[in-house]
């Protein structure tokens, strides 16, 4: 065997050790033998080349090692429950099979993480109640404090307003040109905020928020 | 209005650079061409848009980013094909790797962390320039970690260490944790790991767990911390509101004159218990917590130990007795009253310690940003 063939036999054993007893990359494992195995049983660099060449060898590398980080991923994502993130490595792993060359691989996963990535920051769009919560406390509190009758109309009533008249104007004017910018369509979905994803970042009781719920809804006009 | 120039530059001059790179070496081909395109429309959208959001958001649905990279990902990988073709092998692909590596220590001159960042660099070049062979070259890389290594794990490593530091310096023992977690999770993988550097990739995937299980917990405890401190104002003010000290005191004092000034007073005396008994309520309804709960909750507890209450001993306990008389259309017992213009008078009211930081702190402080950054913020206060 000529010496720069033994070089490059030493250099994919090194590689195929990187994913030894890694339960997360059993593709890259299985691709990186083949192509130890192939440049084993090549009795030059050039038969190895061919072999390469027309077994897509390289590509087919590069496919195992996205596959295995996907499926991770996806595994990831089905775990926690992150439904609008687990799109990415869903869809990748949909169309994988399919990519033929390193460019299509490489803009196939580009496109569909920049997709995912603007339904990603749509959907975190929902946990403005979250961040309203001070404000819709505020508003709960000043309109049912118990006070003597002559702060009634002050206390009870134009506070409040006043939040709520505030709370109007931000949405018009700054949350939701904002998020158009996005989506011209988007329009906020008080269903997502009962999926898991959002639910638990919330830390108070059911029936509160859907208390909650009501008023941010009057709070921002929706 | 075009977008304000230093913005538009901060985002557009990278892609201004990979364009004028392409250009200098002469290159004519489609998926140039289509890296002129994206770069081109990046730049009327930088005239045509009013704001740094609309600008991005626009960069980012038109796909301008991906289409620009893309095309650029092609670009690269034809020349090099072309080159490699023409006769240039293993040598002239070495020759490739280091000025590549070369030219990426240049671009990190300003990064904080270049010492670190530029040493498995550097250690690439000298593996390389060794007379090595490019299949040696690409072993040795692999069978050290240099390719790991580059990835930043190092400086990772660090920057793990000073999130740590930094939850230590704040007092904050759930972020103390998780940093504690994420710190170990990164330890065991590089541990594992044949080359001793933790795989980046599975270890965003730990963090990414890890940061997971905590937002809750992390929410749940700043929002009971909210909800008592503002409870701990209302009592405090009503009681101080009864005072002979409150026409001249800045809660109630109101520049348009006396009138303006005992209205206020009177507003917080009238009004503080119901609306004190109102967050009572949210307290309980979120938390099932009551106000005696506070005094004993690990999150006061917390606060209390990293000085971030405001109020004396002595003004809490006195908040602690005022409790049973804060009811709407009630009036604080006298003697109470009598007790806070003493406080008051002798300036009690605070604690000494009060958002002071310890000397621990400062060393914390100190070790992650530096003595100037200390001096800059909190200098100034230092007794």
């Amino acid at each position: 065997m000529e010496k720069r063939h033994q070089e490059y036999m030493e250099y994919y054993q090194a590689r195929l050790k990187k994913y030894e007893n890694n339960s997360l990359y059993p593709h890259s494992y299985q691709s990186e033998k083949e192509l130890c195995e192939a440049i084993a049983n090549s009795d030059n660099l050039d038969e190895f080349g061919r072999k390469v060449e027309d077994g897509n060898l390289a590509v087919e590398n590069a496919i195992a090692l996205v596959k295995d980080q996907e499926t991770a991923r996806k595994k990831l994502y089905q775990e926690l429950k992150e439904e609008i993130r687990l799109h990415a490595p869903l869809r990748i792993l949909d169309v994988i099979d399919t990519l033929k060359t390193d460019l299509e691989l490489t803009n196939t996963v580009s496109e569909i993480e920049g997709e995912v990535s603007n339904e990603i920051a749509l959907d975190l769009f929902t946990e403005e109640i979250y961040y309203d919560l001070l404000s819709l406390e505020e508003i709960e509190v000043f309109q049912s404090a118990e006070v003597p009758d002559e702060w009634k109309q002050e206390i009870n009533q134009d506070y409040p307003q006043e939040l709520i008249t505030m709370g109007r104007e931000d949405w018009n004017e700054s949350v939701i040109p904002n998020v158009h910018k996005w989506d011209p369509e988007w329009q906020y979905n008080f269903d997502l905020i009962w999926e898991e994803r959002h639910r638990r970042l919330i830390p108070i009781p059911d029936e509160v928020l859907k208390k909650r719920i009501e008023q941010f809804k009057i709070y921002r006009g929706i | 209005m075009p977008v304000d120039k230093a913005m538009a530059d901060a985002i557009l001059d990278t892609y201004r650079n990979m364009y004028r790179e392409m250009e200098e070496k002469g290159v004519e081909s489609e998926s140039f061409q289509a890296m002129a395109n994206a770069l081109s429309r990046m730049e009327r959208l930088a005239q045509e848009t009013d704001d740094i959001v609309a600008f991005t958001a626009k960069l980012t649905t038109e796909n301008l980013f991906i289409e620009f990279s893309n095309a650029y990902s092609e670009t690269m990988s034809n020349m090099v094909k072309e080159e490699y073709s023409t006769g240039g092998g293993d040598e002239l692909l070495l020759e490739k790797t280091l000025e590549a590596y070369e030219n990426t220590i240049k671009t990190l001159e300003d990064h904080p962390n270049y010492e670190l960042l530029k040493t498995p660099l550097e250690d690439l070049i000298e593996l390389g320039r060794s007379g090595v062979s490019y299949p040696v070259f690409l072993r040795i890389a692999e069978e050290k970690g240099l390719y790991k290594a580059m990835e930043g794990d190092v400086v990772l490593r660090e920057a793990l260490i000073s999130d740590k530091t930094f939850a230590e310096f704040m007092h904050l023992p759930l972020e103390m944790e998780k940093c504690e977690k994420i710190l170990k999770v990164h330890d065991k993988l590089a541990s594992r790991s044949p080359f001793k550097v933790a795989d980046s990739f599975e270890f965003g995937l730990e963090r990414q767990k890890i940061d997971w299980q905590y937002a809750p917990r992390i929410n749940h405890w700043n929002l009971v911390i909210r909800l008592w401190d503002k409870m701990l104002d209302n009592v405090h003010d009503w009681l101080d509101s009864f005072c002979s000290f409150a026409p001249y005191d800045e809660r109630w004092a109101d520049r348009r004159g006396k009138v303006y000034t005992m209205r206020n007073i009177k507003r917080t005396q009238d009004c503080n218990p119901g609306i004190f008994k109102v967050r009572e309520k949210i307290f309980q309804e979120y938390f099932q917590m009551g106000w005696k709960d506070i005094f004993n909750h690990e999150t006061f507890l917390n606060e209390y130990e990293a000085n971030r209450v405001w109020y004396s001993d002595e003004a809490l306990d006195l908040m602690k007795k005022t409790y049973p008389y804060c009811v709407p259309f009630n009036k604080p017992d006298p003697e109470l009253i009598q007790e806070a213009e003493v406080i008051h008078a002798e300036k009690r009211y605070k604690r000494p310690e009060a958002f002071q930081y310890s000397s621990e702190d400062k060393k914390k402080f100190i070790s992650i940003f530096g003595k100037e950054k200390w001096d800059e913020f909190f200098g100034k206060y230092e007794k």
